[in-house]
């Protein structure tokens, strides 16, 4: 069973590292100072791309591509609302797709179809409240949104993810961790308030959670690509967790469960970003 | 020579004479009555409530830019509200946004609290309450007292979206139809394919659920009608157009379960879901909306370009009745049989077609 896992989720990163390649023309639309929010990162739900920040400016194509569908306004004619109020599609070699919401209304070059890479698509929009210019990269092929980091230009980043926060959570009760209380034996879920700093200064998602158990690794996500399938938001190439059951209502991330039976029990977590930054933390648990 | 010269021309005029009336006799058609728009009443909207509606009334929703509120067929309002970004609204609820909050509010036609509830970006569409989550890529229903009934995710942001009582159906921007029954399960998926440049423009389902029609595609552009099989849904019928749409293109399958409308560029298109029936009305509109008054037979259309719309008459398929141009304000029109209701930010006004 592990080493099926294991072959899909070596897979599922070749794959994505083959995607890399070949999108490694691409550049960000917007200025990648800017960065508000990353792929991942708790937007009332799980951020499929990466929200841009208040920045005077335009928003330009990733790479070279056409023009395959722009929309304005309030809404879609059947009355879905278009988040940001414009929405733009351009569709690229590779089965690439790149995805713009939230571009300031009536600056979108509708006229354009095909565009080369860093033509201008539109005007940024100054996030006041809610939400700037989303950007989002898409593999047509697959059918799943990649993290952007993977495609684009590296960004430099020295400081490492934080974790704000750890709990043991059973049958609704919250234990949290780091305080010398003792927990009783049982089915346990991990919830982790863990976040790296966007360029922006806003709290985001790390790129890679690990969760072991004395010493032993009970848990990996990567933060790399989330698609859907039968109306669900599924999570992670090489573990397809269903959305609402890792990520909370409170956006904090959903480990387990693991049983923990009596005695002394290590449980580390290492979160780290896209750069290799890594932040590790452990817990000592008594259980009785 | 002069003779034959004078002969062949009796007789050419002699044919065109028989010609006329032959097509008088043998061709005629009945004239249809004249169809006049006679107006009812007019008020001027202030914000406020006013008092005078009975609570057994029913009421219609009107909402204009930020205004919303409640009249009855016969011009009484309930109320006027005004919000920054107006507020959802059906004939039977409204939803009260909060900036900046997921947090919203869903009141009654008389303005009671039912519930509050957690919603990204709620919309009514065909009087059922939803809300727009995932960066546009997923849908949540709620039922009339506000609980969620179910959520949904797209693999993909929506580029049309369509409900009918039992059946919504949505679009994605790579091409796929994804079709979501009354308790949140797909009912199929399906790509048209056909084109060099995958994207669904449009989509239509009917209020039945039975019928779903979609332009998509770039390079060639096509529409495609999909009719209910069983627990399934197959190809009906479909077309090559000749447009290069890259926006959203409205596509509505009307009432009679028959008739597919859809946004062409010389006007809008008229296809029968069985492909029987492909013309166009010579109405160019970037957006429209239709309603069919059944005891007369008559289809009106709410046709929008630019800033300038217009009401449409026409009998099905594709004949022409009238057409009236609307005042420049007119940002709500709603139909009810054959009242049109018609009003701007600060008025609202009523009139009835008639045939005379």
């Amino acid at each position: 069973m592990s080493k099926t896992i294991l072959r899909a989720g070596t897979l599922a990163f070749a794959a994505i590292a083959v995607l890399a390649l070949s999108a490694s023309a691409f550049e960000w639309p917007v200025d990648a100072g800017k960065i508000r929010y990353g792929f991942g990162s708790f937007r009332s739900g799980f951020l499929r791309g990466t929200e841009f920040g208040a920045t005077e400016g335009f928003v330009r194509a990733a790479d070279d591509g056409e023009l395959t569908f722009v929309a304005t306004g309030s809404s879609l004619p059947g009355g879905y609302p278009i988040p940001g109020g414009a929405l733009m599609v351009v569709s690229h070699a590779s089965d690439m797709m790149t995805i713009y919401e939230g571009l300031q209304r009536g600056s979108s070059s509708s006229y354009l179809k095909n565009v080369r890479a860093g033509d201008i698509l539109g005007r940024t929009i100054t996030a006041t409240n809610g939400r700037g210019v989303s950007f989002y990269a898409f593999d047509a092929r697959k059918r799943r949104f990649i993290n952007p980091l993977i495609l684009m230009p590296r960004i430099s980043d020295d400081k490492p993810p934080a974790i704000r926060s750890a709990a043991l959570s059973l049958e609704g009760q919250e234990t949290v961790l780091g305080q010398t209380q003792p927990v009783r034996q049982g089915l346990y879920y991990l919830l982790l308030d863990a976040f790296d700093t966007s360029p922006a200064g806003a709290a985001g998602a790390p790129f890679e959670l690990r969760v072991l158990l004395d010493g032993s690794e009970r848990g990996r996500v990567v933060y790399d690509a989330a698609w859907a399938d039968g109306g669900q938001s599924l999570l992670f190439g090489a573990t397809g967790l269903v959305e609402d059951s890792f990520q909370t209502i409170d956006g904090r991330m959903r480990f387990g469960p693991f049983n923990l039976s009596s005695g002394r029990v290590i449980l580390t977590v290492i979160a780290s970003d896209y750069a290799g930054n890594k932040r590790e933390q452990t817990y000592s648990v008594s259980v009785q | 020579m002069h003779d034959g010269k004078g002969r062949r021309a009796t007789l050419a005029a002699l044919g065109v004479v028989v010609a006329i009336l032959v097509y008088f006799f043998v061709f005629a058609e009945p004239l249809s009555a004249e169809l006049s728009a006679v107006p009812r009443w007019r008020v001027d909207l202030d914000i406020g409530v006013t008092g005078k509606v009975a609570a057994e009334t029913g009421l219609l929703a009107y909402a204009a830019g930020d205004r919303y509120g409640y009249f009855t067929p016969d011009g009484e309002v309930a109320f006027i509200a005004e919000a920054p970004v107006g507020a959802p609204i059906s004939d039977s609820s409204y939803v009260a946004l909060s900036a900046g909050k997921t947090e919203a509010v869903l009141l009654n036609s008389r303005s009671e609290t039912i519930t509050s509830f957690r919603a990204s970006a709620p919309f009514y569409a065909s009087g059922r309450l939803f809300s727009a989550e995932g960066d546009g890529t997923a849908v949540t229903s709620y039922d009339e007292q506000g609980d969620k009934v179910w959520s949904y995710s797209f693999p993909c942001q929506l580029g049309a979206f369509s409900a009918g009582d039992r059946l919504v159906v949505g679009g994605t921007v790579d091409g796929w139809l994804e079709g979501v029954d009354a308790e949140g399960r797909r009912v199929f998926s399906f790509a048209p394919s056909g084109s060099r440049l995958p994207v669904v423009l449009g989509v239509g389902v009917s209020r039945s659920g039975d019928w779903v029609a979609a332009v998509t595609g770039i390079d060639k552009q096509r529409l495609v009608v999909l009719g209910r099989g069983g627990s399934d849904y197959r190809v009906a019928s479909h077309t090559y157009l000749e447009s290069d749409f890259r926006e959203p293109v409205r596509v509505l399958v009307m009432d009679d379960d028959h008739h597919v409308l859809y946004r062409r560029s010389d006007g809008i298109g008229v296809w029968a879901v069985d492909g029987s029936i492909d013309t166009v009305l010579p109405v160019k509109a970037d957006t429209f909306d239709v309603a069919l008054d059944d005891s007369k037979g008559i289809a009106y259309i709410v046709a929008r370009r630019g800033r300038k719309s217009e009401i449409v008459a026409f009998r099905l398929p594709a004949t022409l009745l009238g057409r009236i141009p609307l005042p420049d304000s007119s940002e709500f029109v709603r139909f009810s049989g054959s009242s049109a209701y018609i009003g701007g930010r600060t008025w609202l006004a009523r009139f009835d077609f008639v045939e005379d």
